[in-house]
């Protein structure tokens, strides 16, 4: 059983940086995981594409990082990211994916929150 | 307003602008994949990723040995006390041995075991583990999909894709590997079997560690300890060790018969494997 912390780490950066680069850190990101697992080049980028991109609309209209919103995203995208790469699909794993998204957004909101407090 | 509005739809523009050509490089890539040229490019892209990945594996699999010393010191004292006698002199020796040892082991036992004599084997490394298996061996060395893997006379799993320098390995508990086996009684060193075939199945990999044996009619006998070997059938080698059975199912009214199987080898520990060419 394994955790997507890389498709975790893009969607919450695609969601605090909703401009174009996330999309190469996406392109980027999903090259070399599949240089590394030995998959099929150029599917994993294919899936960060999708998803990132789809959150990045998301954001021109709403909140992406709501703490109702991203989370189930990132849980929703992991089990996408294994049916689409023919794994077995851990929910543990995306469940577990589910609660560090949470904790990250909300370490990451209460720095930003601080930060502009002290600015 | 207007203006506003305006450059958000041209910033928008321009995303999805971007996001259609990094998509459309990335279909380009997946198609080119199968192409036996760009295979040789990938492989000359994943090389220097080989030695980091083999040594992330090590490091993990001496962190898990020493966890699982530290649960097991409470229930088993005693059998720790003389196992660390024996590592004591153990690791006095293989201060001594080179990798090249350790291979040499392999070989050995490999040649040792009860397998056909025209079978050819290639040794492996095992360079990752998620829930397939990365071997240092691909495509160049001669690997294709659908040769088997062994260690000693163990089956591990089967090659589902041979890239340029290394292997996909899809093991016994994948959800997807579905064996047809039969059962056997064992020999008293549990690394051969006597006798005919008690019994004939169908092995599925359960995910984690568990196997499960189905498909045995309810007239034929099957006992906690009898092992499971493979039957020759749908593309798999014959006569590969494969598991021990560790509970059969009380008998009910359905037609077939289940038991829980073991595997007689740990994946997770396996630093080499040997790949049967033929």
């Amino acid at each position: 059983m394994s955790l997507n912390l890389v498709l975790m780490t893009i969607l919450v950066f695609t969601a605090f940086n909703s401009r174009r680069q996330s999309l190469w850190v996406a392109f980027v990101s999903g090259l070399l995981l599949d240089l590394a697992q030995g998959t099929t080049f150029g599917l994993s980028s294919l899936l960060f594409l999708g998803l990132t991109f789809f959150l990045l609309l998301y954001s021109k209209r709403f909140e992406p990082t709501h703490l109702f919103f991203l989370p189930f995203f990132v849980f929703l995208s992991a089990i996408l990211y294994s049916l689409a790469m023919w794994q077995q699909i851990y929910l543990l794993s995306c469940l577990v994916l589910f609660s560090l998204t949470i904790l990250v957004l909300f370490i990451l909101l209460k720095t930003k929150d601080l930060i502009l407090f002290y600015e | 307003m207007c203006y506003h509005n305006f450059m958000r739809e041209e910033s928008l523009k321009k995303t999805s602008f971007l996001a259609g050509l990094l998509l459309l490089i990335s279909f380009l890539f997946f198609f080119l994949s199968s192409k036996p040229w760009f295979g040789k490019f990938l492989g000359f892209l994943a090389k220097p990723i080989q030695p980091l990945e083999r040594n992330l594996l090590l490091t993990y699999q001496k962190s898990t040995s020493w966890t699982t010393y530290f649960s097991t010191l409470k229930a088993k004292d005693q059998q720790i006390f003389q196992l660390q006698g024996q590592l004591n002199q153990l690791a006095l020796q293989q201060n001594q041995l080179s990798s090249c040892l350790e291979e040499n082991e392999k070989i050995k036992k490999l040649l040792g075991s009860p397998l056909p004599a025209q079978w050819q084997f290639m040794e492996a490394r095992v360079m990752g583990m998620t829930e397939k298996m990365r071997i240092d061996k691909g495509q160049k060395d001669g690997v294709k999909e659908g040769m088997m893997i062994v260690s000693e006379n163990i089956l591990v799993g089967k090659v589902i894709k041979a890239n340029e320098n290394d292997s996909l390995i899809q093991l016994l508990s994948d959800a997807n590997t579905k064996i047809p086996v039969v059962v056997k009684k064992p020999s008293p060193d549990k690394t051969k079997t006597t006798g005919g075939v008690q019994a004939r199945g169908l092995l599925s990999g359960q995910g984690g560690e568990k196997l499960l044996l189905d498909r045995v009619l309810q007239s034929e006998d099957i006992q906690k300890g009898d092992l499971v070997v493979t039957a020759g059938e749908e593309g798999w080698l014959p006569d590969l060790l494969v598991g021990q059975i560790v509970d059969v199912a009380p008998k009910s009214a359905e037609v077939y018969q289940k038991a829980r199987v073991s595997p007689l080898v740990e994946a997770q520990n396996l630093r080499i494997v040997f790949i049967i060419l033929k």
